[in-house]
């Protein structure tokens, strides 16, 4: 699972849960895909993104390079930061793991990349 | 020269576009109908016919002859009329033609197959195909296909062996069934004759990057092309299966992010694999979720594109009405605002759909029975209608549904139509590939005949009526959230499953 992915996930769907945004990770492999940086793509996305999330989650996956607080429009010419925000958003790969409600607790589990957010049926 | 590709009912007209813009800009000299669309080019750009995302095969055209010629001809003449024509010398001494055959001929010694860098068919031992290279002779096999009441005067064997003998005396040829450097595919029907010889063994709407193979490769393309991604966009396809969409989407477009759901853990492992192969993994992701209960923000993807359960090969728990008004209702949630949605829908759903349309005025009806002009026609005037309406809700969303149904035709016609269409299939048992392109009669197909023939929306078991018309007024109500594009019918038809 790519943190693009992870920043538009929520578990709201839980009953009962109103925001479940956004899911910790418990990162249990975590690997760097080398994917080819189009600084075009990253700086489209930023306003789509919600940073604070992408900054908590980095950070739980052990991303180390570390991201600003915040991103202004007078940083998206920064190439070294967009190239940190790329690695961040499409090179993290959580192979292994579990995302977590931040309401509930409910436990996703993440296999071979794929995150599981099916729900059991009392839980909707 | 001329050239003709195949194509799947109802998509002609996007395959009409495509050629028109990549390859024969001529108005005039473009043409489709009856599921081919013909064109003028060379063999200088052959790469260019052969990267089409819209067709089933590519043809050189030999011959083309309008039935006017012949439709009146007995048995005897007809067959007389068809060997006279095909084995006209002028036909096949073409100067350009000689060139794609020499063309075809290379290829195949090269063995690069599908005139792409597809090798991995290896075929039967190289022992078999030595002489053949050697006496630098061209290997030749004939296909037939008769359809229709002439069709039926002329036996699809017997034409294919005269004609087989017939060329390798005019042409000194010779005969392989096996493995020929090129095939002559005839065709017979009450509107024509034609000659072709197809460019490539392996259809080009089997895509090279599938390992799983789900919907029709130009069906895919359709979809993702409607999506009319221009920027940046991430694209959601909420019950992604084999993920056969975005592998396509993800594959020919640069600037996407595509997201894939689905429900089954299978059907998911399925399309890792695909993207793996595909080597898009870096532009798909995939989740495990319910389509009617996405774990994601609210308008939060632009696009969305699916082949929606069509109550046949994948059904629903509860009725496709009730299955599809929470879906939608989904899926107006997640999609951005002035994002768009494509959806390919069965017959059933979209008869349901076309109520909504009853306002603006327009004879939907005629998207049902007639010609594919006049659906051109309608579809003008339903993006013109629905503009009216947008400016009156401003936050309205874009919706594109396909429409189709994978037996119209099968049913329309009913069942004397699809027996004397399966006996022409063991007929031509011989010519496997163009098996390979049509593939109305599989097993899965040919059992769904039936179930399509009870008619539309009809009424569930144990529900009464008054049920049904609720469901459907809550379907619509949260259809018309969206503001509705356009609409397109084709035929589906499934890749074989070898």
């Amino acid at each position: 699972m790519k943190l693009l992915t992870h920043n538009f996930l929520t578990s709201n769907i839980i009953k009962g849960v109103k925001n479940g945004y956004p899911l910790s990770i418990l990162p249990g492999k975590v690997e760097m895909k080398e994917v080819d940086f189009n600084p075009e793509f990253i700086t489209r996305m930023l306003p789509k993104i919600e940073w604070s999330a992408l900054q908590k989650a980095a950070k739980e996956c052990g991303f180390e390079e570390g991201l600003p607080d915040t991103v202004g429009e007078e940083q998206l010419g920064d190439t070294d930061l967009l190239k940190r925000v790329h690695k961040a958003l499409l090179e993290i790969e959580v192979v292994e793991g579990k995302l977590v409600c931040p309401e509930s607790g409910r436990e996703f589990p993440i296999n071979n990349g794929i995150p599981n957010m099916l729900l059991n049926e009392d839980e909707v | 020269m001329r050239f003709f590709c195949t194509a799947g009912r109802g998509t002609e007209i996007f395959a009409h576009k495509e050629i028109s813009s990549e390859i024969d800009n001529n108005p005039d000299s473009v043409s489709h109908s009856d599921g081919r669309v013909y064109f003028h080019s060379s063999l200088t750009h052959i790469d260019q016919i052969l990267q089409l995302k819209t067709v089933e095969r590519a043809f050189a055209l030999v011959l083309h002859k309008d039935s006017t010629e012949y439709k009146d001809l007995d048995r005897a003449a007809l067959l007389q009329y068809i060997r006279t024509n095909i084995s006209s010398k002028d036909a096949w001494k073409d100067g350009e033609l000689t060139g794609i055959i020499h063309y075809l001929k290379t290829h195949h010694n090269k063995k690069l197959q599908g005139g792409v860098t597809h090798v991995d068919e290896e075929g039967p031992p190289a022992k078999k195909f030595k002489p053949n290279v050697g006496d630098g002779k061209i290997s030749f096999r004939v296909s037939c296909k008769c359809s229709g009441i002439c069709g039926r005067k002329v036996s699809s064997q017997l034409l294919a062996k005269q004609i087989g003998i017939k060329l390798s005396q005019l042409m000194k040829w010779k005969v392989n069934f096996k493995d020929p450097d090129i095939e002559i595919c005839i065709q017979l029907t009450d509107s024509h004759v034609t000659v072709g010889i197809p460019l490539t063994r392996i259809p080009l709407s089997k895509r090279q990057y599938v390992k799983f193979h789900g919907l029709r490769g130009p069906v895919t393309w359709i979809l993702t092309s409607l999506l009319n991604i221009q920027n940046q966009s991430t694209v959601l396809d909420p019950m992604c299966g084999k993920a056969t969409i975005l592998l396509e989407t993800a594959k020919n477009l640069e600037n996407v992010f595509c997201i894939g759901c689905d429900e089954n853990t299978d059907q998911l492992k399925i399309a890792a694999e695909n993207s793996r192969f595909a080597n898009v993994e870096n532009k798909l992701q995939l989740f495990q979720g319910d389509c009617r209960a996405l774990p994601l923000w609210n308008e939060s993807v632009d696009c969305i594109v699916c082949d929606t359960p069509f109550g046949k090969k994948f059904s629903t728990q509860e009725s496709l009405t009730v299955f599809h008004t929470s879906f939608l209702q989904e899926m107006y949630r997640v999609l951005r605002r002035k994002g768009r949605m494509v959806l390919l829908v069965s017959e059933e759903i979209h008869h349901i759909f076309q109520k909504s349309f009853t306002y603006t005025g327009t004879n939907i009806e005629v998207f049902k029975t007639k010609q594919l002009g006049e659906i051109n026609r309608v579809k003008q005037k339903v993006l013109s209608d629905s503009h009216e309406q947008s400016d009156q809700s401003p936050a309205s969303l874009q919706v594109e549904s396909i429409h189709s149904d994978s037996t119209d035709c099968l049913s329309k016609a009913g069942n004397n139509f699809k027996c004397n269409q399966v006996n022409e299939k063991m007929n031509e048992s011989r010519g496997d590939e163009y098996t390979d392109k049509q593939l109305p009669f599989t097993a899965n197909t040919s059992c769904t005949v039936n179930s399509s023939c009870t008619g539309n929306t009809s009424c569930e078991m144990g529900k009464t009526s008054e049920q049904n018309e609720n469901e459907i007024m809550n379907l619509l109500s949260v259809f018309n959230q969206f503001e509705y594009v356009s609409d397109h019918y084709i035929k589906l038809e499934r890749h074989f499953q070898t």
